[in-house]
């Protein structure tokens, strides 16, 4: 087998809310495979759901992306600063990530449902003013998460607009790398201000209470803080939009499934979790780079080793999930990956999950005709971005029945 | 079963509480895990063992019975 047979990574997909059928190939041939990475390097690729778990939860696999070997699979993927917190090994990871931590806990998250609530209620309200037919992205999906996200941050609701716009353009996969970093450069400066603010005037946000627990204690640089900010950005607006939209994709593509959640509202929590294993939007998967020699599952990986944790796969191990590629919301058994493993997992997840079942919980109630006003095969999929997605998402739906 | 939690190992990220909400809580001030209950029924130890698997500082865990 020449160099060149090896698949590359990411590969294309067919149908678009299943991951790249060659990914199922793979998977079946066995939980470790190895891929090409467009800078001309390679990677080995986990799949299995039982190995993902044994990797992420080993730190001999570092999330370190300055070291040599670490997989490079996007162009964007390549600028790193001080702070990014899923990029620290331990014991600094644990450190920092303690720091952020008591801002997501269940009871902070859970005390935000009202005001999500009423947001998402109002937008629905808008977009029923506007008549019969909206883009799902741009009028709903996107607007929860950027406000919440705004909220959480601290930043003024005179800003949001701004903040937004250069998130959008920091995140878009239609933007060129000099783009991309110059959003990055007006939202860290844009963040930096707010921190200094921040310092002599404290709202009540997470930046606020961790300059004053962590920046003016000389724990944390304000630099730092910047960084973290910023990943909260990336890391808890892409994923949680796109989510909202392509669920709403899942479940019109699924139509006996929407008509058991409009049946029984309390399945709502269950079908958002269903979501998160069906789409696992983050689909350029976990990266990481063995520190030394180590046997794992079987296979030895050699020191500066990348590998790449297809997540979106380990969620379709038909050893674990039965009937894997079935959207299912009444879906019980093994946990997810979705959130990540070990860790790295997601910090944001709690306030995610509020989110999609905040929306999930109103969006058909209030719009119960609500369809896709254009075929599957014209939805502008996000196929390049980092995080998977829909650019715009036409729906339609008859007034009569809206409320 | 009895259940540890290493307080010292805990990072606050609550996995414990959405998973076992009757099982594990977290203190308001900096997220670090409380047990609620030492030794929960029998019933709860599917549960018990996904929180434990799930916990990104793997700081719980079932103490050895002698």
């Amino acid at each position: 087998m020449t160099v060149t047979d090896l698949p590359m990574f990411p590969p294309p997909r067919e149908y678009p809310l299943d991951p790249p059928p060659i990914l199922r190939e793979l998977q079946d041939a066995g939980p470790i495979a190895r891929v090409r990475t467009y800078d001309g390097g390679h990677a080995w690729l986990i799949s299995g759901y039982e190995v993902s778990k044994e990797l992420l939860r080993d730190e001999t696999f570092s999330a370190d992306a300055g070291r040599p070997g670490y997989p490079r699979v996007h162009p964007t993927l390549t600028h790193f600063t001080s702070g990014q917190l899923n990029h620290m090994d331990s014991p600094e990871h644990e450190l920092y990530r303690k720091m952020l931590a008591p801002e997501f806990i269940v009871k902070r998250v859970e005390a935000l449902r009202p005001e999500i609530e009423t947001s998402v209620n109002h937008l629905i309200d808008e977009m029923l003013a506007g008549g019969s037919t909206a883009d799902l992205v741009a009028d709903f999906s996107l607007p929860v998460p950027a406000l919440v996200i705004c909220t959480l941050v601290g930043v003024p609701y005179s800003e949001r607009d701004y903040f937004v716009q250069c998130a959008e353009t920091f995140l878009g996969g239609h933007s060129t790398l000099e783009e991309v970093m110059a959003a990055r450069a007006s939202i860290q400066s844009y963040l930096a201000d707010l921190i200094e603010q921040r310092r002599t005037k404290p709202g009540d946000d997470l930046l606020s209470r961790v300059v004053a627990q962590h920046v003016l204690t000389g724990h944390l640089t304000a630099e730092q803080l910047v960084g973290f900010a910023e990943l909260l950005l990336a890391a808890g607006f892409d994923t949680t939009h796109n989510t909202i939209a392509l669920g709403v994709v899942a479940l019109l593509e699924n139509p006996d499934q929407l008509a058991l959640l409009k049946q029984d509202p309390t399945l709502v929590n269950s079908a958002v979790e269903e979501m998160l294993r069906y789409l696992t939007l983050p689909h350029l998967g976990r990266h990481r780079v063995a520190t030394r020699d180590i046997e794992l599952a079987g296979h030895t990986f050699r020191e500066g080793d990348g590998v790449i944790v297809a997540l979106n796969q380990a969620n379709r191990d038909p050893s674990v999930f039965p009937d894997p590629d079935r959207f299912d919301i009444n879906r019980k058994g093994a946990p997810h990956l979705g959130m990540g493993y070990g860790p790295h997992q997601c910090l944001g997840a709690t306030v995610a999950r509020v989110e999609l079942q905040v929306a999930f919980s109103i969006l058909f109630d209030r719009i119960p005709s609500l369809r896709l006003a254009v075929p599957l095969e014209e939805i502008p999929f996000k196929h390049n971005n980092a995080v998977y997605g829909a650019e715009s998402l036409p729906v339609a739906w008859d007034s009569a029945t809206a409320r | 079963m009895k259940i540890v939690a290493d307080k010292h190992k805990c990072v606050g990220a609550g996995t414990c509480v959405v998973i076992a909400p009757d099982v594990f809580d977290q203190d308001d001030a900096d997220g670090i895990v409380i047990l609620l209950n030492e030794e929960p029924a029998e019933d709860r130890r599917a549960a018990v063992l996904e929180a434990i698997d799930f916990c990104p500082a793997q700081a719980i865990f079932l103490a050895k019975k002698d």
